[in-house]
């Protein structure tokens, strides 16, 4: 064989050694899809079997014509007390309701409970030897209106005379206790009143009455005027819905002429915001008027994008990958509007603490 | 160098002569066309508020145009690459065939052109056809949509030259067996056969696992070892720009994989070549 051969021979069999060795080093491509992100849209089965569990046997006094299904005087029905007790209040264009237990067994704030400086931990701590109130073991529920607050779970072991040893109490109807505030209403003084309900539910109203009311409604002496708040939407772990001028205070840089757009066209703000994974949040906007919803539907996709893209230039990498998962769906007359924070982007913003 | 290019323009001018190359222009060119004039984008401050094609609505989803149009240049990264190992093979199965003919290769070997170098012009030549081909495919589409979006971006045309990366390895082998058996029939098998085993190669490691532990494996792993990882680069071309986080070096390592893969089997046919007596 001549020695030129055997050069080209050798120079082969290098090659194709040398392009086997590089072709196999055994790394993963990177994935065909995106990170893909699960919406809350509707109850999935837990949060279905959750609802369900949640409704109990009411004896309600009702108010005749609210609908065909209901008929006036007293009716036994299964009804979820919290959103009955949510009708009282007066103030509920904003209305939120967090799920508590199932917020602090989501990976999120998991994560930020192991961030938790040592002295959060320890007041946290002290606060549960003072009340006998675990929050993350004793809450169901949390719900915020705007002149009510409630919150559901097992106060069985509350501690109540260290919670409320400066208020006068005073048991009222079956099982309800009324706290009132020392001298309240009196010159000015703080009229918030504090009332539990049959060791589950702890309701702070504006007033002593707004407090009665909620204890005779649960307990059939006040009328019903039917639910704020459907118990097929009760999916998420924080829900709710949002008035329109309380929105735009969340973003105190909204230009004046998109504001005043968005106030005209936008009628109502429902949302949903799920953290079993990552955390999701929809918001369910809608009005009277389809095309000027449509309008702002776009200006607002249009204002995501441009400070993406402002993020993206100005180096905010944090905020700009924040935008990358921000869509608007537009319908007729409404459209609603996804926002995600994945999981692994907070772990790797909270650094070490976060854990694996 | 001068006669490998000699060489490689020489292969140009045949293959402009070729119906198939015109017909495949005349594709690339009407699905460019389709897109410019029946596409209808509707951009809002960098957000795509509304999009129709042949005046169906395809979704109303208003969000950055770049993520929006994410599905749209994956799948068309996909179709470019995988139409350009698939239609090149095809296309180009016959020109070595037909260049190493009788009559014609003791014509070209008069000239004053070695052997080797008359291979690797016609190599070269191959490669910078379906270069051209996957530009204009490439090009056209990224110039239409950033005409129509405002969004512009290099992901396609890095997509293409990926494409023309892994046709080097199709078409290395094409060219040897051509030499050795001068038919078109069987080059454009190999090139087949070499895509079919690049496949293969890509989920090798998935497959072993079906095989029993021992010689079997062994030997699966050691036959598919040498193969291109077609499917792990094609994933790399259609991902480029939207991965989180690229591995560049395992890019660097596919790219040079294929053209040594390529550039071997070019070696093995010129081997044959300086062995054959025209």
């Amino acid at each position: 064989m001549k020695k030129k051969n055997v050069i080209w021979i050798a120079l082969a069999v290098l090659m194709f050694a040398a392009a086997t060795w590089l072709m196999s080093s055994g790394r993963k491509a990177p994935e065909n899809t995106g990170k893909q992100i699960s919406f809350p849209r509707r109850l999935k089965p837990d949060e279905y079997r959750r609802m369900k569990a949640r409704q109990r046997q009411l004896m309600l006094r009702m108010v005749a014509g609210r609908s065909d299904e209901m008929q006036e005087g007293s009716q036994s029905a299964v009804y979820d007390p919290m959103l009955v007790a949510l009708s009282v209040s007066e103030q509920r264009d904003t209305m939120l309701i967090f799920e508590t237990a199932e917020l602090a067994g989501s990976p999120v704030v998991r994560m930020l409970i192991n961030c938790m400086p040592e002295e959060s931990v320890q007041d946290l701590n002290r606060l549960k030897e003072e009340t006998g109130i675990d929050p993350f073991e004793n809450l169901e529920r949390a719900a915020v209106t705007g002149d009510m607050m409630l919150l559901e779970g097992d106060f069985e072991a509350a501690r109540w005379e260290n919670i409320f040893d400066e208020y006068k109490s005073e048991n009222y109807g079956d099982s309800g206790v009324i706290h009132r505030p020392p001298g309240g209403g009196d010159g000015g003084k703080a009229t918030e009143t504090y009332a539990v309900w049959n060791n589950e539910m702890l309701i702070r109203a504006q007033d002593e009455e707004s407090s009665r009311k909620v204890i005779d409604l649960l307990e059939g002496r006040e009328e019903y005027g039917g639910s704020v708040f459907e118990p097929e939407d009760t999916y998420g772990q924080i829900y709710g819905r949002i008035a329109v001028e309380d929105a735009l205070n969340f973003f105190p840089d909204t230009d004046d002429d998109m504001a005043a757009r968005f106030s005209q066209a936008v009628d109502s703000i429902g949302f949903h915001l799920d953290a079993t994974e990552d955390v999701a949040l929809v918001a369910d906007m809608s009005g009277q008027q389809p095309e000027m919803t449509r309008d702002v539907a776009s200006s607002l996709g249009g204002a995501l994008s441009l400070a993406r893209m402002k993020a993206r230039a100005e180096g905010q990498e944090d905020l700009a990958e924040f935008l990358d998962f921000a869509r608007i769906d537009p319908d007729e007359g409404s459209f609603s509007m996804e926002l995600a924070l994945p999981i692994e982007y907070i772990r790797e913003r909270l650094g070490e603490c976060a854990g694996e | 160098m001068k006669r490998i290019s000699f060489a490689a323009f020489d292969l140009l001018k045949e293959a402009v002569a070729r119906k198939w190359i015109v017909a495949v222009s005349v594709l690339i060119t009407l699905m460019l066309l389709t897109l410019a004039f029946f596409l209808r984008l509707d951009v809002v401050d960098g957000a795509l508020a509304a999009s129709r094609f042949f005046g169906r609505d395809m979704g109303s989803d208003i969000r950055a145009v770049d993520i929006e149009l994410k599905p749209l240049f994956q799948a068309a990264g996909g179709l470019l690459f995988y139409s350009c190992l698939i239609l090149g093979a095809f296309i180009t199965a016959d020109f070595a065939p037909g260049l190493l003919s009788p009559g014609r290769i003791e014509h070209t070997l008069s000239l004053p052109v070695k052997r080797w170098e008359l291979l690797t012009g016609m190599f070269s030549g191959v490669l910078i056809l379906v270069l051209l081909g996957c530009m204009y495919a490439a090009g056209g589409f990224t110039v239409i949509l950033g005409i129509k979006t405002g969004y512009w971006t290099s992901a396609p045309v890095v997509t293409g030259l990926l494409a023309v990366a892994a046709f080097c390895a199709v078409y290395g082998p094409m060219l040897a067996v051509a030499v050795f058996f001068r038919s078109s029939a069987v080059s454009g098998a190999a090139g087949g056969l070499i895509i079919s085993l690049g496949i293969m190669a890509s989920y090798r490691a998935e497959m072993a696992g079906m095989f029993q532990p021992g010689t079997g494996r062994w030997i699966f792993e050691i036959l598919t070892a040498p193969f291109p990882r077609i499917v792990k680069l094609s994933t790399f071309a259609m991902n480029l720009d939207y991965a989180v986080s690229t591995d560049w070096l395992e890019l660097v390592r596919l790219i040079a994989g294929h053209i040594l893969f390529g550039s071997a089997a070019l070696i093995v046919g010129i081997l044959g070549f300086d062995k054959k007596d025209f």
